[in-house]
């Protein structure tokens, strides 16, 4: 059922190809809650690629909602859940 | 209500887990919603989060079932649906689960087979207890952790691997708290749900692994009679587990195929072919509308669905057609999906104007 696949370089770094299917290559992981602050962006496409990158210094991101605007400081608040893995050797 | 030779309209119900939405932010209170919105539309995708009544469920058969994260990888284009007319099921349990609670559970594995004839693999009990923390964020928003990702991933490749299941069921134990506050509201109908975010991770991690439709449903200690709750909130009190309308709901879950499938088949569903879609309208803020959002799909933004989300689609510079109810959606649904402009029923018809070029201020 393996398929590969590689992700279109202009797509967030949240959506994931079909792939890996079935295969486990951590040995542990955690999940970590994180909240931040993103500069609000000129459309939805350019706001998901700021967040991806904003939570990637954290860890892969799982789940994640902007979820308030600051209007004036155009920021967007988000809140996040991020998985730390430590892969196998 | 499907015609010839007009493709099937389709919607996108979504109303996100553990933000206190009025409307399904309780025990699957928003499945009077999409039984409605099903009957104008020819097909409805939407998450368990949404149907989800414990005990209660309502199975539809233009209904998908399709767990969050996918429904995010849809929404980006990078998933396609599937629908299937079964799925065999395979049961995850948390080894924190106490043996009594453990045989209720299997008990309501047993009865899905028996009464409804679903396909129930043999079950599988985590390497380790997953310890589930809650957590409230700022936002209001409730949210989660577990300790024990890896040995609930485990757990499902067994499942995926040995046993060669469909979909997954996990039942993990969360931490009793029949004093605390936000469970006093909960069952109120006030409030968000305190399970609702941890449960989310956990079915999510297991699909973005496993691309394999999965729900989750959370082992508690029974609660004591409270003659007061609120209907919303009633569903889940009904039995000594939440675990039928995931089994119900996972039996013909769609699967999840990848970009260009290898043998592509008529009826599998993608994102493009979504005509609308429906959020509560303080809840724009999630990665499914962000992406919808990129392509021309209306937005429908719901006022009366009140949620702690503070995310209108006007701050994210987002179109959306406002609109006070579900009753009114449900309106506005049918209209369009006639090819009739919402406009046209109101009293709001303004007469033609003639076209005014616009010129560069260059020229």
């Amino acid at each position: 059922m393996t398929t590969s696949l590689v992700s279109p370089a202009s797509k967030s770094d949240f959506v994931r190809p079909i792939s890996n299917r079935f295969r486990i290559d951590f040995e542990y992981m955690l999940t970590q809650f994180v909240s931040l602050s993103v500069p609000l962006q000129a459309n939805p496409a350019a706001m998901e690629r700021a967040i991806a990158q904003a939570l990637q210094s954290y860890g892969e991101p799982l789940r994640w909602a902007i979820t308030a605007v600051d209007t004036a400081a155009q920021t967007a608040a988000i809140e996040a859940v991020v998985t730390i893995a430590t892969r196998v050797a | 209500m499907t015609q010839p030779l007009t493709r099937p309209y389709t919607v996108v119900v979504i109303v996100p887990t553990g933000v206190g939405a009025a409307i399904g932010g309780y025990a699957g209170d928003a499945l009077p919603v999409v039984r409605a919105i099903a009957q104008v539309a020819d097909r409805v995708i939407t998450h368990p989060n949404v149907l989800n009544g414990a005990s209660l469920y309502w199975s539809m058969p233009n209904v998908s079932y399709v767990e969050g994260y996918g429904l995010d990888q849809f929404a980006a284009g990078q998933w396609g649906l599937r629908p299937v007319h079964r799925n065999r099921i395979g049961l995850l349990l948390d080894q924190g689960i106490e043996p009594e609670l453990r045989d209720r559970h299997l008990q309501v594995a047993d009865a899905a087979r028996a009464t409804l004839g679903l396909e129930i693999a043999d079950y599988v009990v985590t390497d380790a207890p997953l310890e589930v923390e809650l957590r409230t964020a700022a936002s209001g928003a409730t949210w989660g952790t577990i300790r024990q990702p890896d040995s609930l991933l485990r757990g499902a490749e067994t499942l995926v691997q040995q046993l060669g299941v469909e979909a997954i069921a996990v039942v993990a134990r969360f931490p009793d708290d029949q004093d605390s506050a936000a469970l006093m509201d909960y069952r109120q109908g006030k409030g968000v749900d305190p399970l609702a975010g941890a449960e989310a991770v956990i079915s999510h991690l297991i699909v973005r692994q496993f691309q394999v439709p999965c729900a989750h449903a959370p082992a508690l200690a029974p609660l004591p009679l409270d003659p007061t709750i609120s209907p919303r909130s009633a569903a889940e009190e009904l039995g000594y587990t939440f675990l039928p309308c995931v089994l119900a709901g996972l039996s013909r879950a769609p699967h999840f195929i990848p970009q260009s499938p290898p043998q592509p088949q008529v009826t599998d569903i993608w994102a493009e072919q979504v005509d609308a879609i429906l959020v509560p309208a303080t809840a724009c803020g999630g990665s499914a509308v962000l992406s919808f959002a990129q392509s021309a799909t209306p937005l429908i933004t719901v006022q009366e669905n009140t949620t702690r989300m503070q995310v209108p689609a006007e701050a994210l510079g987002l179109e959306a057609i406002a609109v006070s109810s579900y009753l009114e959606a449900i309106g506005v649904l049918a209209a369009h999906r006639a090819g009739i402009s919402p406009t046209a029923l109101t009293t709001k018809l303004a007469g033609l104007k003639p076209h005014k070029e616009r010129r560069s201020q260059n020229l």
